[in-house]
């Protein structure tokens, strides 16, 4: 009784540390910002250099303010600004050519990078980058991480219906990006 | 290309994870301050201070470290305090033993002392010249078979003191020669018993000690003297053996 008293008082000084809770928010999120951003780049030492950006910069608000509902939707608004920011600052355009592709994305010997060798995932990486931003980013969501309509319509502070519109012209775009690339 | 089609190819993109290495990097970078403060050369001197003791339990694994510290103290000190009750309970029954011996020793002494009392008041009654002393005499009579009854009854219960009151018994024994009858109220009996129950007890003590030749013979007389009914005169040898054998061993009996 008094152990278990004990155990718990441990627990909630761990978790009640703002260092500890954002760890666990990384560990959660490392994966799914720093592919977002890949998909939007292309480049893995640029994704990585944005993703730690979006990361610190998600660290320093946090420590301000714990009081952070949703950290997915958090991360993923700086993970959108660090991108725009990022063409503005290359003032690049936001579509790439088929022929810049293979230039722009690091393709080594890491193990995803072996999958994106694979014909189809290149095409698709490459069609995504040719669409809209709103969507790239409702494909991204809502096929490769499983967010609902309503989640992203949370988001992207917009009607659910609006998201479910997007979803289906966004896919749609992608359909004709892939067959003019064949 | 079907939607399907499509779908399924959007999903091979999870494929794309980060460098493993890169993902533990950021970490450390980003929250870095204590790995770093970890790994950089402290003076051992200052390594203990409390701010950084402190600052350690904010890392998870000391946390559940310490966790399981209290766990196995807690645990230790619980089976340390209220652990041992067989422990407890052989020191209490020691205890009990010691003051149960000691009870019965001192009811013992009581009794020797009562007897030696009464047997006085017997000798002393008994010389007198005073007209009508015969009551008096039947009475003290009584008085001293019934303290010599209780002393047998003792011994018989516990024949380990038998030999803490052999002396005394020895010596009280010229108190109960009463002039003017062979068997004074049945008390040569009485008394016959208190020294067979003593002889007896005594021979198998003797017995059972590492005895030189000479003592061997005095207790063979004393086992013949016992058969012959004669447990007066044994009594006198068995005290003077017993006194023999407990020099030879280091020790003296219990003098009252």
């Amino acid at each position: 009784m008094i152990l278990s008293y004990l155990c718990d008082i441990i627990w909630l000084y761990v978790m009640n540390d703002p260092k500890e809770q954002f760890s666990s928010i990384y560990d959660q999120y490392i994966e799914k910002i720093y592919r977002f951003v890949y998909l939007k780049v292309s480049s893995q030492e640029i994704a990585e250099d944005l993703t730690s950006k979006v990361f610190l910069k998600g660290w320093e608000a946090y420590k301000r303010n714990q009081e952070i509902k949703n950290p997915g939707a958090f991360l993923y608004r700086i993970a959108r600004n660090a991108v725009i920011d990022h063409y503005r600052e290359r003032g690049r355009a936001k579509t790439v050519s088929m022929d810049n592709i293979p230039e722009i994305a690091d393709f080594a010997a890491d193990p995803h990078e072996k999958a994106l060798l694979n014909a189809d995932i290149t095409s698709i990486t490459s069609a995504i980058l040719k669409l809209q931003d709103d969507y790239q980013d409702v494909l991204i969501w809502y096929y490769l991480e499983d967010m609902s309509a309503e989640q992203i319509a949370a988001l992207l502070d917009k009607p659910a219906g609006t998201v479910r519109v997007m979803i289906h012209r966004g896919l749609q775009a992608l359909k004709d990006e892939l067959r003019e690339q064949s | 290309m079907e939607p399907q089609e499509l779908i399924s190819k959007l999903q091979e993109l999870k494929q794309i994870k980060p460098r493993q290495e890169w993902v533990v990097l950021t970490k450390i970078n980003m929250f870095g301050p204590i790995t770093i403060t970890a790994k950089e050369h402290v003076n051992p001197r200052t390594a203990w201070s409390f701010a950084n003791v402190l600052g350690l339990f904010y890392q998870r694994k000391l946390a559940y470290a310490f966790t399981a510290f209290l766990f196995i103290f807690v645990g230790i000190f619980t089976f340390l305090h209220y652990g041992l009750p067989q422990k407890k309970n052989v020191k209490v029954a020691s205890q009990s033993i010691s003051a149960a011996d000691l009870a019965i020793e001192n009811t013992l002494k009581n009794n020797v002392k009562d007897f030696k009392m009464k047997s006085q008041n017997l000798a002393q009654v008994a010389q007198s010249k005073s007209p009508g002393k015969s009551p008096v005499v039947s009475l003290a009579i009584k008085e001293v078979k019934d303290a010599a009854k209780n002393l047998t009854d003792t011994i018989q219960k516990n024949p380990q003191l038998a030999k803490t009151i052999a002396l005394d018994v020895n010596n009280n024994k010229t108190l109960l020669d009463i002039p003017g009858g062979t068997d004074a109220g049945g008390l040569k009996q009485v008394s016959d018993d208190l020294y067979k129950t003593l002889v007896q007890q005594l021979i198998k003590d003797e017995q059972g000690m590492t005895l030189t030749s000479d003592q061997k013979m005095v207790l063979d007389n004393v086992v013949s003297l016992d058969k012959q009914g004669k447990d007066s005169d044994a009594l006198v040898n068995l005290v003077l053996l017993v006194h023999s054998t407990d020099s030879n061993n280091g020790s003296t009996s219990v003098q009252h």
